[in-house]
């Protein structure tokens, strides 16, 4: 019996208690006045940031900050009975922007404000700061821009209309500028000057500068230009190299254009072929080679540097360099000597002159047999493993001479 | 018996043998295939990785005027890609301590400052979860060597959730603005700089009121809009309305009957995953506006239930869920036929599974992200039983419960909830199953069916209260996913219907409707 009203008399304690416990909180939670002491709003990066709350009622608080690169959840540091004393944490305070506040409680918000951070006074050196692109062309339209992101010692981006000079040097011209920091950066373009060259660029402010940067400023587009040649003769003997070669190439400004440009010699021959060589350009001149023909021709030549600029157009004549040459038949007809081939100053034509024989069987084109030629001479053998005993047409041609002869009876 | 012995010797010795061979195929084939695991080449130029958003809340490029250089569209792709990845991995990191992507999408000297952070937050075992929902971008500043940008990020719409020790401290939606300055560094955007901005409260705009409330009466073109109607599923293809058996003619047969019967609302299910998720096939929508536009040639409202079989809500998932939100609602919010707004059908069975706040706040915001596609039409909740009916009642239009449990209690309960909500209330689901049978030996038969929905239509005419009853039809078959596998459970699901399987009205058609 005594048992049994033990048990209910705690468990009735503990059912009114346990709610009672429950209403207390609901009406502390109502009655909680929060009020904040002595703290401002605008504070400078680096300085040391302290809340202070009075709260009527003492419970556990925390203090939920929200910043620009995350949220942190405090616990109050105080131990009097009713301030609430936070310390923010110095990488929160040490960043520029706004900092949002809530005083929470079991779920609930309290109280909630805002404080502003501003970048501090002292700057990293050197300026952060961004150039691009470094590579421009003169003449005064293209630019490259300087960029400078300047940071406070925290690495905050400093305030707005902050003063940046911005200088930069070309030639004997010295120019700066002073530019206010508007969304995090100033920012200047630095236009191209009429001559090529390097424009060094840099920025300052109050005694902190940036690093030196440079544009490399190339000359502007090629202006048309002149062609001209040197050979050693003038005769088609398919052996000399001849120079075709450019006047200085240079942009409207008078920049001798950069090295290494491309330049295409093109030349049309009288029989309508297109023959191409190409040479680079070094100090604005470039170079192109070209072996003789082997026989009389008449070419004419333009450069080019592909969709930029190009020259006058040029004529040259190629004089015949072979008169004529002996040919032998032997005495079956299948050994053809050709030669001695001599040259205009009745020299032995050098090696390697192109010797063509072609062997025809009525009318038809049996065979077609190149061969150069050594020491002014080349020899033809007409085997009988292909050449049946027959009547056939032989044709030689050579250094622009063909010598043809009908029904040669090969034995 | 000796010659028994050896034919079981024999066939144990093939068996043994057989089962060695396949034993070591077995592991040839294990080895070979663990030869082959690890880094596929493809990874090597880290295509997949940079494909998938991580997640997608709403983003737009407010303003691209800028004194620098004018911004090509693509740049303005990838700015936007790797922002709000950066906002992605910082999520993580807050939430789960992984760093690792902190490293791609911040600068060297950015970094410090999440990584200083997170590691306090670490020491007091503090953890954010978090996800921002709209980015407004507004262009400063684009450098004319394409490498770095400066842009403002205003009215960024936040979701929060803080634990401390594992115990839910806070959560809070706020709105910044931020400045942020990024860098292009190895073919990534990183930020610089990101700074928070004093944020000035805009002037709220004001969502335009619904006039299809007018204190607890629904209106329609000015007319109270007494909701008398049905959930519809068609017979064959229950909970899976606009998969491959999706018939038209099927619809407008059955929409007919709706009507004939003296109905005037249909209640019907978008189902999350079939409807492509975040990215909503254009096939689904086709054919949710057949069904709307059957409904208004039937005149008849439908009700849009979003959300069916979803059941993540991790904070992480919600952006994909507001785009799916913002596709389907957009598609249809102009049908003459749209009467409301379903957000989600029974939210509260899942409070125990995923976390009544988790469910409680996606519902909040989502409730925001439709109003803010669709602010003309009602947004109501389907809870499960009329106790949870007065959750978020002020966020919602209307509120909608279902009331499975004893019709004897309905109307004392009703009365109860009526007063506890001053906004129209509307039973969304209610039934009784006629599965007498073998599966349930004391169920329901039909007579008591009928029995229960004429009792119930007497409720209702005397309360004036706004009714969808579960459903038109019984189903041959219904899908583990609803309700579970277990066959009495199932069984009890197919016959629900006031139509039997054959087609023949059961005896409660004729108290479908008053």
């Amino acid at each position: 019996m005594n048992k049994t009203l033990i048990t209910y008399s705690l468990l009735i304690i503990l059912l009114v208690f346990g709610f009672k416990a429950d209403d207390d909180q609901k009406v502390k939670q109502q009655r909680v006045e929060v009020q904040v002491l002595d703290f401002k709003e605008n504070y400078s990066a680096g300085e040391k940031i302290e809340l202070v709350f009075k709260a009527n009622e003492t419970i556990e608080y925390q203090l939920w900050l929200k910043s620009s690169y995350g949220n942190v959840l405090l616990k109050t540091e105080s131990n009097l009975q009713d301030t609430l004393l936070f310390t923010v944490p110095s990488f929160l305070s040490k960043k520029k922007g706004v900092i949002h506040y809530n005083l929470i409680s079991n779920q609930q918000a309290f109280h909630s404000g805002s404080l502003q951070i501003s970048a501090s006074h002292k700057k990293t050196e050197p300026l952060e700061s961004y150039l691009g692109p470094t590579s421009i062309n003169a003449g005064g339209k293209d630019y490259g821009m300087l960029t400078v992101l300047p940071t406070d010692e925290y690495d905050n981006p400093l305030e707005d209309s902050t003063l940046i000079a911005i200088e930069h040097q070309f030639l004997d011209i010295e120019t700066s500028e002073e530019l206010a920091v508007d969304d995090f950066i100033a920012w200047k373009n630095i236009f191209s000057y009429e001559k090529s060259g390097r424009i060094l660029v840099a920025a300052t402010s109050k005694e902190i500068s940036s690093k030196e940067f440079t544009i490399d400023v190339f000359p502007s587009q090629a202006q048309n230009f002149n062609l001209d040649f040197r050979r050693e003769h003038s005769y088609a003997d398919g052996n000399q190299i001849m120079e075709f070669f450019t006047s200085t190439i240079s942009d409207k400004f008078g920049n001798i254009i950069s090295d290494g440009r491309v330049v295409e010699f093109s030349i049309e021959t009288d029989t309508k072929q297109q023959l191409r060589t190409t040479g680079t350009t070094i100090n604005g001149i470039a170079r192109g080679y070209i072996v003789h023909p082997n026989a009389f021709a008449t070419w004419t030549v333009q450069a080019f540097i592909p969709q930029m600029a190009e020259s006058n157009t040029i004529a040259l004549q190629f004089d015949q360099a072979v008169k004529d040459y002996p040919i032998e038949f032997s005495s079956d007809n299948r050994k053809v000597k050709v030669g001695p081939i001599r040259s205009f100053m009745n020299q032995i034509l050098p090696d390697g002159a192109a010797v063509t024989l072609y062997i025809y069987k009525d009318e038809t084109l049996l065979e077609k047999i190149v061969k150069s030629s050594s020491q002014g001479k080349v020899h033809f053998k007409l085997s009988e493993d292909f050449f049946s005993s027959d009547i056939y047409t032989i044709e030689v041609i050579s250094m622009g001479i063909s010598k043809k002869y009908d029904r040669i009876k090969l034995k | 018996m000796k010659k028994q012995n050896r034919t079981i010797y024999r066939s144990l010795l093939i068996l043994s043998f057989i089962m060695v061979n396949g034993l070591i195929l077995f592991g040839i084939s294990q080895t070979l295939s663990f030869l082959n695991t690890g880094a596929d080449r493809s990874t090597m130029l880290h295509i997949g990785l940079k494909n998938k958003q991580a997640y997608i809340p709403k983003v737009v490029w407010k303003d691209t005027t800028n004194p620098g250089r004018s911004i090509e569209k693509q740049t303005m792709s990838n700015i936007q890609k790797d922002y709000v990845n950066s906002w992605y991995v910082r999520n993580v990191a807050y939430s789960s301590y992984d760093s690792l992507g902190i490293f791609d999408f911040y600068t060297q000297s950015a970094r410090q400052n999440i990584l200083k952070t997170l590691q306090f937050n670490k020491e007091n075992d503090v953890q954010i979860v978090s996800t921002t929902l709209d980015h407004n971008l507004f262009l400063d500043f684009y450098s004319a060597d394409g490498q770095l940008v400066v842009f403002e990020d205003r009215n960024v719409k936040m979701y929060s959730q803080v634990f401390n020790e594992n115990e839910l401290q806070f959560e809070t939606t706020d709105l910044a603005n931020y400045k942020i300055a990024m860098l292009l560094e190895d073919g990534f955007w990183r930020v610089r700089h990101l700074v928070k901005q004093f944020y000035k409260q805009q002037d709220t705009v004001q969502t335009k009121k619904t006039s299809y409330v007018q204190g607890k009466k629904i209106l329609v073109d000015n007319q109270p809009y007494p909701i008398k109607g049905i959930n519809y599923y068609p017979q064959k293809s229950p909970w899976n309305m606009f998969g491959e058996g999706f018939d038209e003619s099927i619809i407008k047969e059955d929409f007919d009957i709706v009507k004939k019967a003296g109905l005037n609302t249909i209640r019907i299910f978008i189902q999350y995953e079939d409807f492509g998720k975040e990215v909503v096939k254009k096939s689904k929508i086709e054919k949710l506006q057949t069904v709307m536009n059957l409904a208004e040639d039937a005149k008849l409202k439908v009700i849009v239930t979003l959300f069916d079989f979803y059941g993540d809500y991790a904070i992480q998932d919600w952006t994909f869920t507001h785009r799916h939100a913002e596709q389907i609602v957009s598609a249809i919010k102009n049908h003459d036929a749209l009467l409301a707004w379903d957000i989600k059908n029974e939210p509260n069975l899942d409070f125990e599974s995923r976390g009544k706040e988790n469910v409680m706040a996606w519902l909040k915001e989502m409730i925001a992200q439709v109003k803010s596609y669709d602010p003309d039409h009602l947004v109501t909740i389907g809870w499960s039983d009329i106790e949870s009916a007065t959750l978020l009642q002020e966020k919602v239009d209307m509120v909608s419960f279902h009331y499975y449990q004893d019709i004897n209690d309905f109307s004392e309960a009703f009365i109860v909830l009526n007063t506890q909500v001053n906004k129209p209330l509307f039973l969304q689901e209610f039934g009784l199953s006629s599965n007498r049978g073998f599966w349930a030996p004391f169920g329901a038969s039909e007579k008591k069916q009928a029995k229960y929905h004429k009792q119930f239509q007497e409720i209702f005419k005397n309360q004036n209260i706004n009714y969808l009853s579960w459903t038109l039809y019984d189903f041959e078959e219904v899908p583990g996913t609803v309700v579970g596998n277990l066959p009495w459970v199932k069984h009890k699901q197919k016959y629900f219907g006031f139509i039997d399987r054959g087609g023949n009205k059961k005896p409660a058609f004729e108290f479908i409707g008053n």
